[in-house]
């Protein structure tokens, strides 16, 4: 018996195929339509002056906390998902961060090159540095707890 | 890495997602090795040789046999 059908029925049935199918679908229509309206980080106000050097210390807590959590969640995750899926979903997770990374980078060199400024996109900017150490967190938790079953 | 999966499950009349079922995984993971779009981990090809009762090496061919 394996690992894969100790989780009850009910909970499996989150990790159908077409479920996942479905949820990477809106994930991916959703990113895409609110990259596209540009001025999106304009609708956020600006924290207070008095409250920015609190900004750095937060930003980094949150991933360090959501990174452990998700390392453990992952963990279910691992029991729930079949070996085909479970290849999908962490090849495509790789080929995704690779390429919000590169994006980031190309987008602000393009923009600082030829446009004469930063692209004011604090989402994608932001989100380079929180990716690469999001990443460096379930990398070392993979190579602590090993990948097998 | 080509394999005789669709060939054994045949052999038995077995729908995709009858084998999928015995196998404990999904109709679209069947149909990803059968089109060899997805090679098996080492665990699920263990469960597949031992539902054929056949040696992994007799199911799968990674062409250095």
């Amino acid at each position: 018996m394996t690992k894969d059908s100790i989780m009850p029925k009910p909970a499996k049935g989150l990790y159908a195929t077409r479920l996942v199918d479905l949820t990477f679908v809106i994930m991916g229509l959703g990113a895409a339509i609110l990259l596209g309206l540009g001025d999106l980080p304009s609708q956020f106000p600006v924290a207070d002056p008095e409250q920015v050097a609190l900004a750095g210390p937060i930003l980094l807590s949150s991933v360090i906390l959501t990174g452990i959590a998700t390392c453990l969640f992952h963990r279910i995750d691992r029991r729930g998902w079949d070996d085909y899926m479970g290849q999908v979903m962490s090849q495509s997770a790789l080929i995704g961060m690779v390429t919000l990374i590169l994006a980031g980078a190309l987008s602000e060199f393009v923009a600082l090159k030829w446009l004469g400024g930063s692209t004011q996109l604090p989402m994608i900017v932001g989100m380079i540095p929180m990716a690469a150490l999001a990443w460096a967190i379930g990398y070392f938790f993979l190579r602590w707890r090993g990948t097998g079953q | 890495m080509n394999n005789r999966l669709k060939v054994l499950r045949a052999m038995n009349d077995w729908s995709q997602a009858e084998l999928a079922g015995r196998l404990d995984v999904s109709r679209q993971a069947v149909n990803a090795i059968e089109t060899g779009k997805h090679d098996p981990s080492l665990p699920l090809a263990f469960r597949i040789a031992r539902l054929f009762d056949m040696p992994i090496e007799e199911i799968f061919d990674d062409g250095h046999g």
